[in-house]
């Protein structure tokens, strides 16, 4: 029987089957990577001509213009399905021109793989059709001078177009030359191609491209490093090997009986089973559907999503409290989902650690809503490290138009115009450059005109930042909430929040969240000092579950039993959360307030820059530094007898360098 | 045969309709005048241009159903330009004929456009003049992205400026080199330069001939390796600066980038021959921040600017550092050091000099002028100045510079022509000016560095960086560079340091004793009451 029909049907169900596990199984490669620079990509000779420096960079530049497809994931899946299936048809095709009918099972087999592979975002299924349909030109040569003149001329555009997927097409080349006539020509050439297969990658190497040899010698294939991925590159060189040594597929007979037809199906079926489930990741997936619901801001659901799978990554905390901050209930009910990483999981300073450069733009997002364009910048700017993205391109020109520089917010917004799905957006953001444009245009376009009160250096950490924002607009509710949420997060500083009971009034609160009230509750049973109410009244049933916690909490010494034992009535509390949660880092420490204290110095609010030293020595009344800069925010002051003492005590406990000449140029302001 | 025939057909019809598009020029008698002059960009109007500078291709602004353009020269065929979309791009060899054939002379620009009712309008007439003398045939740079604080240098990279090639001198082959800079030539010249490696293979790289060495510049009492250089015009001696800097990503509305300012630095001088390095406690005390050392042309002097140290505490302390124009007298017959002379303390004036360039003649130096600190390509105040040294007096160079950040200026080698980075464009990108200096020291109007797309820079969001102009091409290829990058380093010799503190650096030492005596006077006068 005729397998060839059989062979079509089956690549048709590869399609169809590479769609749907990319429309449900691996959808969240797709919308990771349509968040990613990855999927950047600009109709312009520039952008391509950027890829040119590497080998196989024409394959990256491809990889780029299917993925921006992704912009829509049912066109991703699709893109995808038809990789697969372009590699799968290449394939079958270069097989039957080597044996006149191979079964499905040789065409299938490879195409599970590479559906599962194409997990990992690499750009294999083009690698690999473009490698395959080299060798299909190859076979579909007559033997002799032509077939080795394109192997000569197909081997360095390969290696160019592909880079290390050319080593498939010398492999197969080179084996298959072996095993032809003996003649002294043959004899040449099997000397001769090998080595102009070693010679092309050390020739780019050595003159083309800026790389180093092992780049020149695996890329882009270094990066696969899976067994699957050997699994299927040692297949695909063996098949074509056998093909040409035994003249015929292995299992021939077996495989066109009836029971052979049957078992193909089954082990086909396997195979995908077991690689899919090999290489899916749930936890990216979990991540992406966060991220997905995050952009179509639906709140509700990445609640729900939260309270069914407990969040354990720093960013799913993040998530889900911007989704409680968005509901109005971040004080109110953020400890009924975890807060197992503390302040980390509301928001963070830049850092420059590679996990934190993906995640900027969420980052970008939150400072941007709260009007600190410098941060929401910097995470922008500082992304684009890894590569433009289509968010960072955006967030880059929204910062410029709040900020007034358009010319560099027209630049980004050109880079946005040239590329296929937001060029609307760039379109939307262009009509702010408009000087006559006003409030309603820009509360049309989401951005908002004003522009920030109090200057930020984008180096402050989260918590500095946010109390900077505080402090240039109390009535910036949103940095209000996120500096509440942290107090309560830190544990330490809820001693603020009694002492500034004021501020949530100005901050548009009507009443006191049901969280502060609970962290109140505990500060005044742990101090035993009164409360400056503010006019606001306070839940009684919330005071009488503080007590109750207190007086449950007493009767267990180890921390794990009171946790298993308190959850189910007060694992949704403050004091749950205060008592028995140990969250990985402390960030508002002592250095935070001194780096505080040093940002309203330099704005010569020394008022405001001695009590946040003074905090800082409330923390750490060891550090030197603090002492220091508390000299100098009260030489500043006028009260040189105090800076006198202050720079004393930092001497006594041992300077660095900078310190001490911090401590020479000011101490002479005392004398 | 029929699919062919059908081929040939469509051909035939498109070359047709492209024949009659290409003949429909606007007749200049019949075109209406427009009383003002085009919007163009680049803004290449009004100029004086080297005779040997690739066509300044630019962008019509205004709204047109079709573009001509018609260069004409004061004697010989103008060229025209089918300007579709507005893209002027002229032809390359028809270009540099016309140049070639107009030194001295003026080019008029006439720009026409078509209206929406088939009219042809003509804009005033745009004259550019041709110099005499030529600029020097290739810039090399460094491209970075710019205001990051990960390291983000691309490599550095030479450019033909009589046409549009550009090829890697070095690039960051991936993980190999964490930073390239401070590239410097001897006297323009392609075969004789230096630059600085840092990281895995760091050095100094000293290419001189064809012959690479690579030298490990950090020795005590040097805190750093060598940074900024210049070749004195022996080609022997080098000058050069020990730098260290602290940065800061400052932003506020409107000006929102990276802030960075020299916090230390010394002055030496490195003997390419005997490997030797040298310095005296005048440039390298503890005092005073060095840096941006440069030969005055007849190789007596070296030029630099320095500033008294001083805490660095919060950002606004940057506003603090204020740098002069300093000179010192080198002997090089004997290496001897003379001492430091203030040129201009232009900290008294509330300004900061940076990159201070003498001309070849000896009677200019040009220098940047900022607020603050020696990185003016972060700051909108900098802007070129040239120092008469015989009248003493400094003059801002109104016609290249902008509202925003002049940085990095140079003299070509036969003097007539600068070229400096600016950010005037958009506020970050530093992009290449050139501006040509006559010979009764009077600047023209500066142009941005031609490219073959008129619209290059509105995508463009690197930046450039560390521009030299330079005689000629760049003979060692990417790859010999990178591998004698990797050969071990051979150490320089610092025998006679001047006397300071080897661990701490030149500044340390000092200050802690100037410190504890202070608190001990302090503690004295505490004891009496």
């Amino acid at each position: 029987m005729n397998h060839s029909r059989s062979n079509w049907i089956a690549l048709g169900l590869v399609f169809v089957l590479s769609a749907a596990a990319y429309s449900w199984v691996f959808d969240y490669v797709i919308v990771l990577q349509n968040a990613a620079p990855d999927s950047f990509f600009l109709f312009t000779s520039r952008f391509l001509t950027q890829w040119l420096d590497r080998p196989g960079g024409l394959l990256a530049y491809a990889g780029h213009f299917l993925r921006q497809f992704y912009y829509l994931p049912w066109l991703g899946a699709l893109v995808i399905a038809a990789s697969i299936t372009a590699f799968g048809s290449v394939w079958y095709l270069s097989l039957r021109r080597q044996d006149r009918d191979p079964a499905p099972i040789y065409t299938l087999l490879p195409c599970a793989l590479v559906l599962a592979l194409q997990e990992g975002g690499s750009n294999l299924s083009i690698g690999l059709a473009g490698t395959c349909g080299a060798l299909l030109g190859y076979l579909c040569l007559r033997p002799g001078t032509p077939r080795r003149a394109y192997a000569v001329v197909m081997t360095p555009l390969l290696y160019v177009a592909l880079g290390a997927f050319f080593w498939l097409f010398v492999a197969w080349v080179t084996v298959s030359e072996r095993l032809g006539r003996r003649t002294v020509a043959d004899l040449m050439f099997r000397v001769f191609f090998p080595v102009l297969g070693l010679f092309v990658p050390l020739a780019a190497y050595r003159w083309v491209y800026p790389v180093s040899l092992e780049v020149a010698l695996t890329y882009p294939l270094r990066s696969s490093t899976s067994v699957l991925d050997g699994v299927l590159l040692g297949y695909l060189l063996a098949i074509p090997l056998w093909v040409r040594l035994k003249r015929t597929l292995p299992g021939r007979p077996f495989l066109h009986s009836r029971w052979g037809r049957l078992s193909q199906l089954v082990l086909v079926a396997a195979v995908t089973v077991v690689a899919v489930a090999a290489v899916h990741d749930a936890g990216t997936s979990r991540f992406a559907r966060y991220h997905t619901l995050y952009k179509e801001r639906r709140w509700d659901a990445i609640l729900e999503l939260t309270r069914a799978t407990p969040a354990s990554s720093r960013m799913t905390q993040l998530l889900a409290n911007y989704a409680l901050y968005r509901n109005g209930q971040l004080l109110d009910r953020m400890f009924h989902y975890p807060q197992t990483w503390g302040t980390q999981g509301l928001i963070s300073g830049w850092s420059a650690d590679p996990e934190n450069l993906r995640l900027a733009m969420y980052h970008s997002d939150l400072w941007f809503e709260m009007g600190h364009m410098n941060a929401a910048f910097r995470f922008a700017l500082n992304q684009t490290n890894l590569g433009l993205s289509y968010e960072n391109v955006e967030r880059i020109a929204a910062c410029n138009i709040v900020n007034g520089n358009h010319q560099l917010a027209d630049k980004y917004l050109n880079l946005l115009e040239l590329t296929l799905f937001h060029d609307q957006d760039a379109r939307r953001l262009r009509k702010l450059l408009d000087p006559e444009a006003g409030p309603a245009e820009y509360a049309a376009a989401g951005l908002p005109m004003k522009r920030p009160t109090l200057e930020l250096g984008a180096s402050t950490r989260g918590f500095a930042a946010l109390v900077g924002l505080v402090q240039g607009d109390p009535g910036n509710h949103m940095a209000f909430t996120y500096l509440t949420a942290w107090y309560l997060l830190d544990k330490t500083s809820v001693p603020l929040l009694a002492a500034n009971m004021e501020n949530f009034r100005t901050a548009g609160y009507q009443r006191v969240p049901v969280h502060c009230q609970e962290a109140l509750g505990v500060w005044r049973a742990a101090t035993g000092q009164a409360l400056d109410k503010s006019g606001f009244s306070f839940d009684p049933g919330i005071a009488s579950r503080v007590v109750a916690f207190a007086q449950a909490a007493q009767q267990y010494r180890d921390r794990g039993r009171a946790q298993r034992a308190l959850r189910p009535s007060f694992g949704d509390t403050y004091m749950y959360y205060f008592s028995l949660i140990r969250p990985p880092q402390h960030p508002a420490d002592a250095s935070d307030w001194v780096l505080l204290g040093k940002e309203f110095h330099a704005q010569k609010k020394a008022a405001h820059a001695i009590r946040f030293f003074r905090q800082a020595l409330r923390e750490d009344p060891g550090l030197a530094e603090a002492h220091i800069e508390l000299g100098r925010a009260l030489t500043a002051a006028g009260d040189t007898a105090a800076a006198r003492s202050h720079y004393r005590r930092a001497v006594s406990l041992g300077l660095t360098p900078g310190q001490r000449q911090v401590l020479f140029h000011n101490g002479r302001g005392t004398q | 045969m029929s699919m062919d025939r059908g081929m040939s057909g469509i051909l035939w019809v498109g070359m047709a309709v492209l024949a009659v598009a290409c003949s429909d020029m606007p007749d200049s008698s019949t075109a209406r005048r427009v009383p003002r002059t085009p919007r163009l960009d680049p803004d290449y109007t009004s100029l004086t241009i080297p005779p040997n500078i690739a066509p300044l291709n630019f962008r019509i602004q205004e709204e047109a159903r079709d573009y001509a353009v018609r260069i004409t020269p004061a004697a010989g065929e103008p060229i025209w330009v089918q300007a579709a979309r507005g893209m002027c791009r002229v032809d390359p060899a028809q270009w540099s004929r016309m140049l070639a054939a107009s030194r001295g002379e003026r080019l008029a620009y006439d720009v026409y456009v078509k209206d929406d009712g088939g009219t042809w309008k003509r804009y005033q007439r745009i004259f550019n003049t041709v110099a005499q003398e030529p600029i020097d045939s290739y810039i090399v740079y460094r491209q970075l992205m710019p205001n990051r604080m990960l390291s983000s240098i691309r490599g550095i990279y030479q450019r033909h400026l009589e046409s549009f090639s550009r090829s890697a001198v070095l690039t960051l082959r991936s993980g190999t080199f964490d930073c390239l800079n401070c590239h410097t030539f001897h006297d323009h010249n392609p075969d004789r330069f230096l630059f600085h490696v840092r990281g895995q293979h760091a050095g100094m790289m000293l290419v001189v001939d064809g012959e690479m060495r690579k030298i490990e510049t950090r020795r005590e009492p040097m805190f750093r390796p060598l940074a900024y250089s210049s070749w004195h015009p022996n080609g022997i001696h080098v000058a050069a600066t020990i730098n260290m800097f602290a940065s800061h990503f400052r932003t506020r509305p409107g000006q929102l980038y990276f802030q960075a300012i020299e916090k230390r630095g010394d002055l030496v001088v490195y003997r390419v021959d005997n490997n030797v390095i040298s310095s005296t406690e005048g440039v390298f005390g503890p005092e005073y921040i060095e840096t941006h050392p440069c030969w005055s042309h007849d190789g007596r002097h070296v030029y630099y600017v320095r500033c008294k140290d001083r805490p660095l505490v919060s950002y606004r302390d940057m506003d603090t550092f204020k740098f002069d124009l300093m000179r010192i007298a080198y002997d090089t017959t004997d290496d001897q050091w003379g001492t430091p002379e203030t040129v201009v303390a232009y900290s008294d004036l509330g300004k900061s000099c940076a990159f201070p360039r003498p001309s070849a003649c000896g009677r200019y130096v040009l220098h940047i002028l900022a607020d603050r600190g020696t990185y003016p390509i972060h700051q909108a105040s900098a802007d070129l100045y040239m120092l008469d040294m015989t009248t003493g007096v400094h003059a801002r160079l109104d016609s290249a510079c902008s509202d925003l950040s002049e940085s990095y200026p140079r003299w070509s080698s036969n003097g007539r022509w600068l070229s400096f980075l600016s950010t005037r464009r958009d506020g970050m990108s530093a992009l290449p000016y050139f501006a040509y200096f006559d010979s009764t020291g009077h600047v023209h109007r500066a142009f941005l560095l031609p490219q073959k797309a008129p619209d290059f820079y509105d995508t463009f969001t690197d930046t450039y960086n560390t521009l030299e102009l330079v005689t000629g091409r760049i003979d060692p290829d990417a790859f010999r560079l990178a591998q004698a990058v990797k050969q071990p380093a051979q150490r320089a010799e610092f025998p006679d340091p001047p006397e300071v503190d080897a661990y701490t650096g030149a500044t340390w030492k000092a200050v802690w004793a100037e410190t504890q005596k202070l608190l001990a006077d302090e503690q004295r006068e505490t004891d009496k009451q």
